[in-house]
């Protein structure tokens, strides 16, 4: 578990679908309050050694992992399949060294990369209609600078 | 063993009789103030507070208001205000997900958050069959439920409200007034902000 605090995020929620009849009535379908992350945070987590981010929403659950690939872990919500973490395996990176320093930028570079390969392929076995996931990565997307940064990638 | 089933209503009934009446009230602030929160500023100021109300509904798999009595039901308990107390009003989501009913209804199914706004005026007797059959696809009931009920709201909300994750509760605001699109926005938002003490009465309540 980690220990940095949370950034608070505020997302309006999307519109999923409108439908107009021809008399003027209007059925839409937003994202529901519950599905929208309210904060997200990043840190090292020294019993894994993994780097984890987590989302928080409206209501508590416990996660499933589901490995994506040898680098990402997706948390999923036991019950929702809500999107609640995502644990980067740094030290399968192989990431560059000068001297004894890790070169940070590289790393956050390898760790932007290796999410946004393995979002893609989950976005595609997993389609709208079920869970919200787009809001949730777009969510980590906007945050991911203040997230990855060079202490909280290395666990300093 | 046979009686267990019919234990736990009975236990719940128990629970809900005894519950303090502090407990209910602090419930029915909540809801007021998510009422207030979309209707008590322009363009809807002044209206009546019964044109407007948020009922919570409670999914469970009793209900002795409709047959058979073991399904899955959205089951009204709680609305806003003092007015228009009387919620028979159960609508049934069976887990074949087809046939689930009302807005309720369908943000159970969805997940999603669901709005309806400008439908026709179905309280009165002259309410065309063309209107009835609108009305009743709109908002996901028979044409025979419209002509029985009569609904006076013109427009609905539907938020689905997770507890663990879990889908147990649905809060659906209606209104009188056809275009409520910036009230139920409104609600929408201050949700959000007011869900914390909202949860734990959610979890605490018999």
């Amino acid at each position: 578990m980690t220990d940095t605090p949370w950034i608070k995020v505020s997302v309006v929620p999307k519109v999923l679908k409108e439908e107009h009849s021809a008399r003027g009535v209007l059925v839409s379908y937003h994202v529901a309050p519950h599905d929208v992350p309210k904060a997200v945070r990043g840190g090292y987590d020294k019993s894994t050694d993994h780097f984890v981010i987590e989302l928080r929403y409206l209501d508590c659950e416990s996660f499933k992992s589901q490995k994506l690939d040898e680098y990402v872990t997706l948390r999923l919500g036991e019950n929702s399949k809500r999107l609640l973490g995502i644990e980067l395996n740094i030290k399968k990176f192989g990431v560059s060294r000068v001297g004894f320093m890790i070169d940070s930028e590289s790393l956050k570079e390898r760790a932007i990369e290796k999410l946004d390969n393995a979002v893609r392929e989950f976005e595609k076995h997993n389609s709208p209609g079920g869970v919200q996931y787009g809001t949730a990565f777009q969510v980590v997307k906007n945050e991911q600078d203040k997230l990855m940064t060079e202490s909280a990638l290395v666990g300093a | 063993m046979v009686v267990i089933p019919f234990l736990i209503p009975l236990v719940n009934l128990v629970k809900r009789k005894i519950a303090l009446p502090w407990f209910k009230e602090a419930q029915h602030e909540v809801l007021d103030l998510l009422r207030d929160a979309g209707f008590s500023r322009s363009p809807y100021k002044g209206t009546p507070l019964d044109h407007h109300r948020i009922t919570l509904f409670r999914y469970q798999r009793f209900c002795w208001k409709r047959w058979p009595f073991f399904d899955a039901f959205l089951v009204p308990k709680l609305r806003s205000n003092h007015l228009t107390q009387k919620m028979d009003v159960v609508f049934r989501c069976p887990d074949t997900g087809e046939s689930v009913e009302g807005i309720a209804g369908r943000a159970f199914r969805t997940g999603d958050t669901v709005s309806v706004v400008g439908l026709p005026d179905a309280s009165s007797g002259d309410i065309s069959e063309s209107d009835i059959q609108e009305y009743a696809d709109s908002t996901f009931v028979s044409a025979d439920w419209v002509r029985e009920n009569q609904p006076h709201a013109r427009s609905y909300m539907g938020i689905p409200i997770r507890i663990g994750g879990r889908i147990s509760w649905v809060l659906v605001v209606d209104s009188r007034e056809a275009n409520s699109e910036v009230a139920l926005n409104r609600i929408a938002k201050r949700y959000s902000i007011l869900f914390n003490p909202f949860m734990r009465f959610l979890e605490n309540m018999p």
